[in-house]
Parts: structure tokens; sequence; C-alpha cells
């Protein structure tokens, strides 16, 4: 393994995590470009001799940062410049790092693509499949109001002309349903519904939403 | 600010699997953040833990490479304490890693201050076959720990997690990990006592795997896990009929032939005309009962034994089809056809592909395991894969966490609610 230049070496590594080299030649450094899933994914090499050389770690970290828009990007550096940075100032800034010796490529920080995941930025998307899903809720609703003003009429025709062998019929009181909120409205816990634009996708129709909120009423 | 959308800001799920921890606020959207669920112990006296004056005495997250030393060192520093789904209760190496860990997650995700924070509703997820103490230690992990950053904490079970990411509420989840499996009946609950955990998981298609390489002149690389474990993932095929694949792919072995080689490397590993023993991998994973395996037991791989973890046994030799049907038949009558209409495989020793033009002796996990079920009269059979296996577990944690309400308090006997840790 240690015979082959570094260069071919990390081309196996993104290729083994599944990577495709991309043979664009508008790319920046091709060669050193690949695709992963949907990201594109950059990678600058520091080779041991470019630790002597004056600004080439901090140019090459520059070079790297500009490709940082919209791909993920990575730093391979040997293992000795581990021990001489925070790997954490890497992180901080999205940065993959990979670090090798002639064994062995591991990777020290993992890359991040651009995205920012502050726990209180809930940004409200329009999502299509969940705009999809308030406009066939709102349709189930029409319907049941449609099913509720049909009762509402066959409640009001019986009670006008009730048959002989049912006296009772007028004692009955109008039904509560139409008077219920509808039924989603109802549970307090499954009212996402004012956040559920920032709720991701799996909480779509989930069930389990319903049947969680209800725990410990039982018991009480 | 409302609970519901205060939750909306600060659910935090925790999986604890057996390689990875996964980790995040609901924020996170879809994918948590991921770390190997492990941690180093540095030799206080190298340079490099010298060279970086706060290091601490467990190392976890993405600084673990910086600091291994080694090889010979990595077996008694490097602690992967969810190995086989459990810690032993006198186990502290591990348990400082999950410590060490539950606050490295924590850490990674602080609010900024004055926002409203009042702490999170943290969910943590442990195997289902976690004796109670591993519930004990980690409420406790999570009360020291706690520096105003938690408000309510609970711990579920992974496979009852899988069942509420996947939006199932009555079916059978079957996790199966490294060391291990579990198969879990849920019906709006998990149904513990119908609980089945077999002693077997990826690491004994890896044994299996590494005696093939070794009957085919690779005793070299039969000992190197990580190479073992990429040849099983690469030339492990799952056969619909063990006798009828192996026939077959003695008949034809070009059409079967299993070649891998090792990328970066001049490694090549070549069957030739042994391809047939590729379908040993995934069969021995689904039924080690088949007589071939005896010649593996008797040359000395050791046979998948019954072992008591806990207040669990782990039954060695029980095929999945078997290990279902007990665990359904556990459960009352009425329930049974429901949820043998569910069946949701979840974990990494699932992931079998079927190699083009094998279609006809090679299959996946869901299709072998409606086919053992077949075996014993069970038709009517639905078997799905979770849809995100990697990240099921933690999505079922963020709902729970989102939707059990706050005044659901935490109770030993039934092992769910909130453990409120301040406010």
């Amino acid at each position: 393994m240690a015979s082959l230049p570094i260069e071919e070496r990390l081309r196996h590594y993104f290729l083994a995590m599944g990577a495709q080299p991309n043979t664009n030649v508008n790319e920046p450094q091709p060669g050193n470009s690949f695709s992963l899933g949907q990201d594109t994914l950059h990678l600058a090499i520091l080779k041991p001799e470019d630790l002597a050389i004056r600004n080439r770690v901090i140019e090459t970290v520059l070079s790297l940062s500009s490709l940082r828009t919209s791909q993920l990007v990575y730093l391979a550096a040997p293992r000795l410049l581990g021990a001489t940075m925070d790997a954490g100032i890497f992180r901080a800034h999205g940065i993959g790092l990979l670090l090798y010796d002639d064994r062995r490529i591991d990777e020290a920080v993992a890359a991040q693509p651009v995205r920012t995941i502050t726990p209180q930025a809930t940004p409200i998307n329009t999502d299509s499949a969940l705009v999809g899903e308030l406009t066939s809720l709102k349709a189930m609703y029409g319907e049941m109001e449609r099913h509720l003003a049909q009762l509402r009429e066959d409640m009001r025709i019986m009670q006008q002309n009730p048959r002989g062998s049912e006296p009772a019929m007028e004692q009955i009181h109008p039904p509560p349903l139409p008077s219920r909120e509808p039924i989603f409205a109802a549970s307090p816990l499954v009212t996402p519904s004012v956040e559920s634009a920032a709720l991701p996708s799996y909480f779509n129709n989930n069930p389990w939403l319903d049947v969680l909120s209800k725990r410990g009423r039982s018991e009480n | 600010m409302t609970k519901d959308s205060y939750r909306g800001n600060y659910t935090f799920a925790m999986d604890f699997g057996t390689s990875d921890f996964k980790f995040g606020p609901i924020t996170c959207g879809e994918n948590p953040r991921i770390v190997n669920n492990r941690g180093y112990f540095p030799d206080k006296k190298s340079v490099m833990y010298k060279a970086f004056e706060s290091a601490s005495d467990v190392i976890v997250g993405e600084d673990v490479p910086l600091y291994l030393q080694s090889a010979e060192d990595l077996s008694t520093r490097l602690v992967y304490p969810m190995r086989n789904g459990m810690i032993d209760k006198t186990d502290d190496q591990a348990w400082r890693v999950v410590s060490t860990l539950t606050s490295f997650g924590l850490g990674e995700f602080k609010p900024q201050p004055h926002n409203g924070f009042e702490g999170y509703y943290v969910v943590a997820s442990l195997s289902s076959v976690s004796p109670r103490y591993m519930y004990e230690r980690l409420m406790d992990i999570f009360k020291e720990n706690n520096h105003g950053q938690v408000r309510a904490v609970t711990v579920i079970p992974q496979p009852f997690a899988v069942a509420i990411g996947h939006g199932v509420t009555t079916c059978v989840v079957i996790e199966s990990g490294h060391g291990n499996s579990q198969v879990c009946p849920i019906s709006k609950y998990p149904i513990r006592a119908a609980q089945v955990a077999l002693n077997r998981g990826g690491g004994d298609a890896n044994a299996i795997t590494s005696e093939i390489l070794k009957d085919n002149g690779y005793s070299d690389l039969a000992n190197e896990e990580a190479v073992v474990r990429k040849v099983k993932e690469n030339i492990g095929l799952v056969p619909t009929q063990l006798d009828s694949a192996i026939d077959e792919a003695k008949k034809s072995p070009r059409k079967y032939r299993a070649k891998y080689k090792v990328p970066g490397t001049r490694v090549e590993i070549d069957l030739e005309k042994d391809s047939w023993s590729r379908f040993l991998i995934g069969e021995y994973v689904f039924n080690p009962n088949h007589e071939i395996f005896e010649s593996y037991f008797s040359r000395g791989m050791p046979r998948p034994k019954d072992v008591k973890m806990g207040d669990t046994i782990f039954k060695g030799m029980l095929d999945f089809g078997e290990a279902i049907v007990t665990s359904v038949e556990r459960c009352p009558v009425e329930l049974q056809p429901l949820l043998y209409r569910e069946v949701l495989l979840s974990g990494g020793n699932f992931s079998w592909s079927v190699p083009p033009r094998l279609e006809d002796t090679a299959v996946d996990a869901p299709t072998k395991i409606r086919l053992l079920l077949r075996d014993r009269g069970i038709k009517n059979v639905s078997v799905k894969m979770t849809q995100s296996p990697q990240f099921s577990v933690w999505h079922g944690c963020i709902i729970y966490g989102f939707a059990v309400p706050d005044n659901y308090e935490w109770d030993w006997q039934r092992l769910e609610g909130w453990m409120k840790l301040s406010g």
C-alpha cells in the first residue's frame, strides 16, 4: 500500500467510501474532485515536503476554503501536521481533515456540507410534499363538513317525520359530533400544525404522534 | 413559547449503537451527527498526550485518530462500550466512555445563551436486551453531567425507536448488530416479555468468512478484521436455498466467481472453484443449522452458544424464522396475524445485495426472512427493511421526545416516561 503514491491511495480511499471521480475538466482540481451522493467533494493534498515550504499550508487551506461554498472539502496532510494543529479549527469551518502516513489514512475531521444547524434556527420551508399534504387535508376537511351537513339534514328530516313505532325519537338530542373540533385538531400534543412546517419529513403522517401523545392518559 | 414549539427546537436524541453513536437535536433535520461509539484511553506518558494540553482521560469523537498509537495498544486502550449491546455492571472503562460521549454529544449543540433555552428533552436509546441496571446507570450519567443542559431524560429500546421512526404501531422489529440480534414485537408498547435474543450477528458472518479465507490460502488476511469484513460485504451472498445454490455455483463456477480486490492495495482475493462457499456467509447469518457448517465447527470455529447476559438468554443456533415465530407466539393469538403483517429489519447485518444475473439463487434479507417463515407455514407476511436503516432509531427517539406528554413521568416498572432533571 505504501508503495503507491499518496494521490492514488487517497483516490482508493474515496472510492472505497462510494465516491466517484469527477472527470469534468472545468473542475478547479481535476483528479482531486469526486461525487459523493449529491455532494461534490474536493481534496487538497499536502505532502511532507510541502510542510517545509513557507506559506504552503495556509495557501492550501485558503484555496480549499474558497471552494467550500457549495461542496465538501478535505485536506489530506501528513500525520505530523496533526501533532501541531488543533483539529477543532477544521471542524469549526467544516473542512475535513485526513491524516496519512506510510501505512494508514485516518479521517480526523469529517467534512460538513454548508448548512446551518443552530438549534434555534427553524426556517420555514415550503416543501412541496408538505403543501401537497396540506391540500389533501384541506380537501378531507371539506369532505367531512359536507358529510356533517348531510347528517344534520338527515337528522332534521327524521325529527320532522317520526314513525309511529319510534316516539322516543323526538327525545334524541342532536349528536355532539358537529359541535366538536375536527379530530386532527383535538389532540393537544399532536398539534404541531403551528410548527409542522419546520418538522422533519419522518413526522409526516406518523401515527405514533397520536399514540405517544396519549401516554399517561389512561393511568390518569 | 408553548411546550410544543419549545420541543420543536429542543428535543435531543442519542442512539448508542454497537458501532456508532448518533446524536443531535431535532433541528438537525433528517440526519444526526455520527461519531464512532468508542473511546480511547491515551497513554499519559506519550508525546501526543502531552502535546494536547486540554486532552482528557478519555478521548471520543473525531479526535480519536489523532491519539492512536501502536496497533498492540488498540486492544486495551480503544474501548467500544456497546460492542455486544450490553455493558457489564462493573466495566468502569466502558461506562466512562458512555459518560464522555454523552457530555460530548450535548456539548456539540450548546444553545446560545438568553434565547429561552431551559434544557433539552433527551431521549437515549439502548439495545432492547439492556438490563435495568443499564437504564439506572445511564440516568445517573445524565444527572452527573447535567449542567443545566438537560430538562428531562428518558431511555427507550432501539427496536421500539425503529418502529416509531418507521411509523408502524404494530409490528415485529428485528435488530441485528455486530454481536447479537433481537426480535421484539411492538404493539403501541414494546412487548418485553415476548422478546427473543440471538447470540449471533455480523461478527459471526465475519467468523465464517475468515474460515473460508483460511481454506482458500489467505490465512494471512483471515485475522485482519477490517479486511474480513470488506470481503464479507463484497462476496457474501444469501442463498434462496443453500443446497441448490451450492449445486448451481459448482456447475457454473465462472458465473459465481467470487473475486475481490482490496482498494489501495495489491491484495486480491479469488475463491476460484470454491466460489460456491460465498453462499455460506449469508446462510450462516440467517440459519447456522445446516450440516455443512458442522465441518467448520469440528475444525475449531466456535459454535454460537446460548449465553446468559443480565436476565436474558441469548440463543446461539436459533434461525431467524424460528426466532420470529417463537417471539410472536408469546403474544396473544389475536395479535399474531397483525404482527406477521409488518416485520421490520433493521441494522447493518441485513444489508445483503443480489448481484445481477444471480437473482435465481441469491436473495436479499427480507426475501430470506419471508422464505424462512414460509417454511414454518407462515404465509401472509410482509417483511421490509427500515427506510433509513442507519438513522431510524434516531428518528424514532426524536418523535418520542416530541410527542410524549411532559407530565408522563418516568416509571421503573414500565421503563417509560420523563425523568425530570431540572425545571
